[in-house]
């Protein structure tokens, strides 16, 4: 230890003894660090995109429905009554606030259980056997 | 030669002799123990205990890196993707809740109900066209249910990150400036991209030539730096087919493709009912 005093302080040199193990423990570190950033922005954004595809798939199927019946309600008016129409349009207006961005305070799911509920309703209304039947789904693969 | 000289030669290891005049004990010396067989050994030693402190803790530390880097872009890419899952999901959906409904219409009412008016729909068609229109329209809305997501995004899309709320101007520009430098290997991308934060968003602060694998980043902290180096990645490549033809062609993505494709086979269908503004009313 003496020899090497020549050329370092004597505290340093010590220093870098003792703290070997961790020196080394912060390299690999940083290297994980870059390496999980790119791996987790990837992961998340694949999560993210099943999650919000599908949900919204179901989302905008009851959105098409309500336009429909909305349009059919104006050429027929025999087959879709005026308090039909009234629970179309508070469809449309509850599938409009259906978040396009994800925040992380939203309750999606209860939001989504509504707005079955609802399309429910107006089926029933309608006398429709439209449902949103989903098909068995694959994820994706990265 | 005095017997001492004769001595002091046939003892080479621990001769004193020799230990004085080095008077160096660093170890690196040959003349301290005077025997290379030793110090070679040491050394030996020495150095596969160096490296083995190296591969253990480096990779010990890397693992904790690999977690704690996942865990700062996770969120992120999460919010990314689900906008862009939304705004695809969202068109794929409606166009079949626009032909489902409308062609249980169209056949409950051909099957005679009591008002005519709803056959009036396609009175534009003679019967082999109402026909046609209703395999048509069969044919679609079952396509669209059975429409895996697999085929809507495929792992290119994640690859460029050429979605349509993403950069995907901007990731032209980084792609056209050479960003990574052509080093087309993934693992180069410590230094690439290390410029820019919240890289989605503020790509235009992005000094293209300089910021971008400059120096490599030690650590570059904020995952999200790393976040859009992913997409970025592929600048190392040349993806210029895509940045060449411009803004337009950042659309050619797959899930635009399908997209598009869907919308327009609903358009015609609904075009012959006569309500083709229904495709615009979202």
């Amino acid at each position: 230890m003496s020899q090497t005093a020549q050329e370092l302080p004597k505290e340093l040199d010590l220093d870098d003894l003792i703290h070997l193990e961790n020196m080394f423990v912060e390299f690999g570190r940083e290297d994980g660090l870059a390496a999980g950033g790119r791996n987790g922005a990837i992961e998340g954004r694949v999560m993210g995109c099943e999650k919000g595809f599908e949900l919204s798939r179901e989302v905008g199927y009851y959105a098409g429905c309500a336009q429909l019946w909305k349009a059919l309600a104006m050429l027929d008016q025999d087959r879709i009554t005026e308090k039909t129409l009234k629970k179309i349009n508070s469809l449309l207006d509850l599938i409009n606030s259906f978040p396009r961005e994800n925040q992380l305070d939203d309750d999606v799911v209860a939001l989504l259980d509504k707005i079955r509920g609802k399309f429910k309703t107006v089926a029933s209304a309608l006398q429709t056997s439209e449902r949103y039947a989903d098909a068995p789904k694959s994820k994706m693969f990265y | 030669m005095t017997d001492r000289d004769s001595r002091t030669n046939a003892s080479p290891t621990w001769s004193s002799d020799k230990g004085s005049d080095s008077g160096n004990g660093s170890g690196n010396d040959d003349d301290i123990w005077g025997d290379d067989d030793n110090v070679s050994y040491d050394r030996s030693i020495a150095e596969r205990e160096w490296s083995r402190l190296h591969e253990n803790f480096g990779n010990s530390g890397y693992l904790e890196g690999i977690e704690e880097g996942k865990e700062s872009t996770l969120q992120d890419g999460f919010n990314q993707g689900w906008s862009e899952g939304v705004q695809y999901g969202h068109e794929l959906g409606r166009l079949r809740g626009l032909i489902s409904p409308l062609l249980e219409y169209i056949q409950s009412s051909s099957r005679g109900a009591s008002n005519t008016s709803s056959t009036d729909l396609l009175r534009s068609l003679d019967e082999t066209q109402q026909k046609t229109w209703i395999q048509t329209a069969s044919d679609l809305v079952k396509e669209l249910i059975e429409l895996d997501i697999a085929k809507v995004f495929d792992k290119a899309y994640f690859d460029d990150g050429l979605g349509p709320n993403s950069t995907s101007k901007t990731q032209q520009q980084t792609t056209d400036s050479g960003c990574c430098g052509g080093s087309s290997s993934k693992s180069g991308n410590e230094s690439c991209c290390k410029s820019d934060n919240k890289g989605d968003k503020e790509e235009s602060a992005i000094p293209q030539k300089s910021g971008c694998c400059s120096k490599p980043s030690s650590a570059s902290g904020d995952g999200t730096a790393s976040s859009s180096c992913s997409k970025g990645s592929s600048c190392g490549q040349a993806k210029s087919e895509e940045s060449g033809a411009a803004s337009t062609s950042a659309w050619s993505s797959r899930p635009d493709h399908v997209l598009a494709d869907y919308r327009s086979r609903t358009l015609d269908l609904l075009k012959q009912v006569k309500l083709e503004h229904l495709l615009e009313s979202n």
